[in-house]
């Protein structure tokens, strides 16, 4: 079976954002967090859990479509993503540490 | 003979001498736990396997910085074994966190001097470190995907070798986030113990 980049891409992509977008909602929100926990015993694994359920499911459901003409623009936006994303949560944690 | 005291601590020393071994014996005593602590033989695997993928990524990029067939067949089995060495710093980094850290480490840290080497890095290491995996396995699965054409088609050389720098420097930013996580630690058992 031939493995389709573009999907493979798209699919680390919306894991980044997911990831960037769990860890804030279960330190804003005390019930998710909970949630997490109750999943999978503790909020960290739950968060591993879900990222690599959501990385075969991306890909699955995206491995149909065209490859992209255009592989470095898509990896650029990966870079991005990584980045912005990194820096999303380190910011998200000076902030929270300082409010305390 | 003065009779002296150190803060907050009812021990009473009766020469200088005897107080400044007794700090030398609790700083040492301290050191010996942080040891103890941060040596423990699960964060050192998770620190082994997590520089072997970052070393094995480094590998691919500089295969592919001018890529013959054999290099790329050299850096498609190399970014698979880097991609297996990142899911299992992942698996043996998380037991670690989820068994020993959260209830001896985090506390320890977090009444110390340097509550932020959690509440900022750990926290930040935690959830960053969860991009690298994916990112290995895209990386493989593109040289796998485009190995036939990575000879001569110069972009999808340069984004692979744009991500695998990315988890180069990624592998070992957190590297250095383990250090001031670990200096954390030993400043907090040094306050508590003096």
């Amino acid at each position: 079976m031939r493995i389709n980049a573009t999907a493979l891409a798209y699919a680390t992509i919306g894991v980044i954002w997911l990831v960037v977008a769990m860890t804030i909602a279960s330190e804003q929100q005390e019930s998710f967090k909970s949630l997490l926990t109750a999943f999978a015993g503790h909020h960290w694994v739950g968060k591993s859990i879900i990222s690599a359920l959501a990385f075969i499911l991306l890909y699955l459901l995206m491995r149909r479509s065209r490859e992209s003409k255009n592989i470095l623009t898509l990896m650029l936006v990966v870079c991005t993503s990584v980045i912005a994303g990194g820096l999303i949560v380190f910011g998200f944690f000076i902030s929270h540490y300082l409010a305390g | 003979m003065r009779k002296d005291r150190l803060p907050f601590q009812s021990v009473v020393f009766v020469t200088a001498v005897e107080r400044k071994e007794w700090i030398t014996l609790t700083v040492a005593r301290a050191r010996v736990i942080s040891f103890r602590l941060s040596m423990h033989p699960l964060i050192g695997l998770h620190a082994v396997l997590g520089e072997l993928g970052a070393l094995a990524f480094l590998w691919v990029l500089v295969e592919l910085l001018n890529p013959t067939e054999s290099r790329v067949q050299r850096a498609r089995i190399v970014a698979l074994i880097g991609t297996v060495m990142l899911i299992a710093a992942w698996i043996v980094g998380g037991y670690y966190y989820v068994t020993v850290y959260g209830v001896d480490v985090k506390p320890l840290i977090k009444e110390g001097p340097l509550p932020w080497a959690h509440s900022v890095i750990t926290e930040t290491k935690e959830h960053v470190f969860l991009f690298l995996p994916f990112l290995a396995a895209l990386t493989w699965g593109l040289i796998e995907r485009y190995r036939g054409e990575l000879m001569t088609n110069k972009n999808l050389k340069i984004a692979i070798v744009l991500i695998s720098a990315l988890i180069v420097l990624m592998a070992f930013s957190m590297a250095g986030m383990g250090f001031i996580i670990s200096s954390g630690l030993r400043a907090a058992l040094e306050a508590k113990m003096i």
